[in-house]
């Protein structure tokens, strides 16, 4: 077979095998969509209460998108990383995989049709119940650059999470618990809030920060927010990430499974 | 000699706390994870709004605090929900679950006493993160309130136990990967108004929060964690939680049985 149409193919098998394993646990996939709707809104609710009134138009859409991308990478770093530890090794199938000379990163990154599934039915429930609290609000001004930025929001997320799982696959460590700096760098590091409202040390952190020049190129295509660095720049930065964090965790695997999976064999950690 | 409620009660005691003593990571994460939600209520507080506004629509005295508390509340109120039915999943996942149900003891009787230790150590491994600030902001009278937090969040679950069985018994019918019912637990968080007044939801959810006991004990938390004394206020609320602790369980007890027989036939393949 051409070497294309083979990739191809594998490409077709792994969004068939995510697809209809999601529908397969079509009850868990409901109940995980609510679940992050439920949880996202009483957590807005309480900023809610932080927020004048009278400043609740502006900063809603603001709030909303903040959490929306952070959702976003959250649920691709749990689902991949997770997934990994609570099923491929669980199960024993990565060893499985590595046999028949399948690529376990491709497989991983299908976790994103659910992952997508998922945030296609949490946000728009969590908009609604935002709309019903703080009154109507305009959400999105430009299309494109909010596909853009989270489409590279979504990819970082993706190379990220490759990086926890591999590393996961030789520590005994479930690799969402790996991802200890989640919470602090949606506060801190831009994502949340736009990079220009945050006090000056922690505007160094947020630029340092990935995912934050996607959150402000998102914030910017919903709100007319300037971002901090100017949109070209943040345009191009995100970008250029968003096709380096993949490329260096695909590097970062092969490196893993030479020299360590395939001669140490896989630690496997189990259910918790 | 076939085992005792007690038994199960004590061997799961010890099953815990040997997870805890061999996992100490995780031990460390329960008491870090109250305060990553306040770092992010309070982060996002900070950036958009202020604290002041946050305390006069709330109407409490110390909002740090108030949070605190009300995220240990979040944590814990409603931990036997999901704890009942992650076991079931879990042995079964280990493939343990058919010998459970081989077992002489009722179904129910085993779940509920499975349940028991967890749902003890897990909120006082809570509220004894949330001691530091208690102690910081309150001094030894933090300490009483933070005591008397645990003892109410113990108590709200009493009405919740009947129910936990159910919901268990739903989850391994199904026969789904992951517990389908884990839903209900920010559910009863979010009519309970955790971090907000009810009064801002829509008015078929204020409803649907007088029966539910976690507002109840919301309540208490928010009363005692502004004021430090108990008002007429928290012993009604103390009064509703008592009765709902046997109305609901009396009212579920009736369909035990018949999800007894349906786990049974179905739910260990």
């Amino acid at each position: 077979m051409h070497r294309s149409s083979k990739s191809l193919a594998r490409l077709t098998a792994v969004i068939y095998l995510h697809s209809v394993r999601t529908w397969r646990y079509k009850y868990s996939f409901i109940n995980s969509s609510i679940n992050t709707m439920l949880w996202i809104t009483i957590f807005l609710l309480g900023v809610i209460m932080f927020v004048p009134s009278r400043e609740l138009p502006v900063v809603a859409p603001q709030v909303f998108w903040g959490i929306t991308v952070w959702n976003i990478i959250t649920y691709t770093v749990v689902y991949i990383s997770g997934w990994t530890t609570w099923f491929l090794v669980s199960m024993g199938l990565v060893e499985e995989h590595i046999l028949h000379g399948l690529d376990l990163p491709a497989l991983l990154a299908g976790r994103l049709v659910t992952v997508l599934a998922e945030s296609a039915i949490a946000v728009p429930l969590v908009y609604f119940v935002l709309r019903g609290v703080a009154g109507p609000m305009k959400l999105v001004d430009s299309v494109g650059l909010l596909f853009y930025g989270l489409a590279t929001a979504e990819a970082m997320a993706l190379g990220y999470a490759l990086i926890l799982a591999t590393l996961a696959l030789r520590l005994s460590i479930p690799g969402p618990m790996l991802d200890i700096t989640n919470f602090i760098l949606f506060v801190i590091g831009g994502i949340a809030a736009p990079v220009a409202r945050l006090p000056a040390p922690l505007r160094v952190v947020a630029i340092l920060t990935p995912y934050s020049h996607a959150a402000e190129i998102v914030r910017y295509a919903a709100t007319r927010t300037m971002p901090y660095l100017g949109l070209l720049a943040e345009v191009l930065i995100s970008g250029a990430l968003a096709i380096a964090m993949p490329a260096a965790a695909y590097i970062f695997y092969r490196f893993v499974e030479k020299h360590y999976l395939r001669r140490y064999g896989v630690r496997g950690v189990g259910r918790m | 000699m076939p085992s005792s409620f007690f038994d199960v009660v004590a061997a799961e005691f010890y099953a815990y706390t040997r997870f805890y003593k061999n996992n100490r990571a995780m031990m460390i994460a329960a008491f870090i994870w109250p305060y990553l939600m306040v770092l992010i209520l309070l982060g996002l507080g900070y950036l958009f709004g202020s604290l002041s506004q946050y305390a006069v629509r709330m109407g409490v005295r110390n909002p740090v605090f108030f949070i605190v508390s009300a995220s240990t509340v979040a944590m814990s109120s409603t931990f036997i929900v999901d704890e009942v039915a992650n076991y079931t999943l879990y042995n079964r996942w280990n493939g343990t679950l058919s010998y459970i149900l081989l077992t002489p003891m009722r179904l129910p009787k085993q779940l509920l006493a499975a349940s028991i230790p967890s749902t003890l150590i897990s909120p006082a491994i809570s509220v004894t993160s949330a001691l530091p600030v208690a102690l910081y902001f309150e001094g030894l009278r933090g300490a009483a309130i933070i005591a008397a937090l645990y003892a109410v969040i113990v108590l709200g679950m009493i009405p919740l136990a009947g129910l936990s069985v159910l919901i268990a018994g739903l989850v391994l019918t199904v026969r789904e990967e992951t517990n389908i019912a884990n839903s209900i637990t920010p559910f009863l968080l979010l009519v309970s108004g955790v971090f907000y007044p009810v009064a801002i939801l829509p008015k078929a959810l204020q409803l649907i929060a007088i029966a539910v006991p976690v507002k109840y004990v919301v309540d208490i938390a928010r009363a005692i964690a502004s004021t430090g004394t108990f008002s007429h206020e928290v012993f009604l609320a103390i009064y509703a939680l008592t009765f709902m602790a046997f109305t609901y369980n009396a009212l579920v007890a009736p369909l035990l049985g018949a999800i007894e027989e349906k786990v049974k036939r179905y739910a260990p393949f």
